[in-house]
């Protein structure tokens, strides 16, 4: 191997650096689809909330709705892989983070549908943009990277 | 100095850490391409690097043989896709020469 001079070490260094930052457009739809399914279960929770508010139905019915939006939504965890597979660059942690989040995001929506029914606006509207933040905010770090 | 601390020095010396098969100016392109994504496809690669397909097939062979990267075939639709990926230890391995060339570069 020839032997590198520090200069050209540091050349090959910065070669690494650029091209380990090269991702395209596909990192930013990535952060968008996060942030985009973050804000979608805040809306359903509030969708879910007016629902149970307006049409009068029995107990066991309003549980019902509030179950099926919790399976209904799970498998928006694929949808990451699922970019991953049909982008030419899938930036490196993306779909990990994507479920980190999500993980979160889920899980502060379960215990708001807990609340849905009985607690004022003024404490549920609150919660329901508590519920986006994880997925916001990881959108944002994904779109710096 | 004595012959066997010239040996130590020359052991110990960055340049030494360097990793051949890294070393490469294309395939050195290639994985620092793929250092920055959990896989990227063939053509993205090949794009960026800015190297024809059967040269970045040639270099990938190297690559894959040598455990740093991993090639992974499928479709998107009907279209076939080829998909590279660095492996666990073709990260590490990158992550050491990478070592070795900030020393150098510290001179």
């Amino acid at each position: 191997m020839t032997p590198l001079t520090p200069e050209e070490a540091r050349d090959q260094l910065a070669t690494a650096e650029t091209l380990a930052t090269t991702s395209g457009t596909d990192a930013q739809i990535g952060a968008f689809i996060t942030a985009g399914v973050g804000v979608l279960i805040a809306v359903v929770l509030v969708m879910t909330r007016v629902l149970v508010e307006t049409i009068p139905m029995p107990y066991v019915i309003i549980m019902g709705v509030l179950a099926s939006t919790v399976v209904g939504l799970i498998p928006l965890v694929g949808l990451m892989p699922w970019h991953n597979h049909h982008v030419r660059f899938a930036k490196r942690g993306f779909a990990r983070r994507y479920a980190a989040s999500f993980g979160v995001t889920m899980a502060l929506y379960a215990i708001g549908m807990m609340w849905a029914i009985s607690t004022p606006w003024v404490v549920f509207a609150p919660y329901c943009v508590l519920v986006a933040l994880p997925m916001l905010l990881m959108a944002t770090r994904m779109a710096q990277r | 100095m004595s012959p066997e601390n010239h040996s130590a020095n020359q052991e110990v010396h960055p340049r030494h850490r360097l990793n051949e098969t890294i070393h490469a100016p294309v395939r050195f392109s290639i994985i620092a391409t793929l250092a920055g994504a959990d896989q990227a496809e063939f053509s993205f690669v090949r794009d960026t690097v800015e190297v024809s397909d059967s040269v970045l097939s040639k270099q990938v062979a190297t690559l894959e043989s040598a455990g740093i990267v991993k090639v992974k075939k499928g479709y998107v639709g009907k279209r076939p896709r080829t998909w590279l990926s660095l492996t666990a230890f073709g990260r590490r391995a990158f992550q050491d020469h990478l070592a070795a060339l900030r020393e150098i570069a510290g001179g």
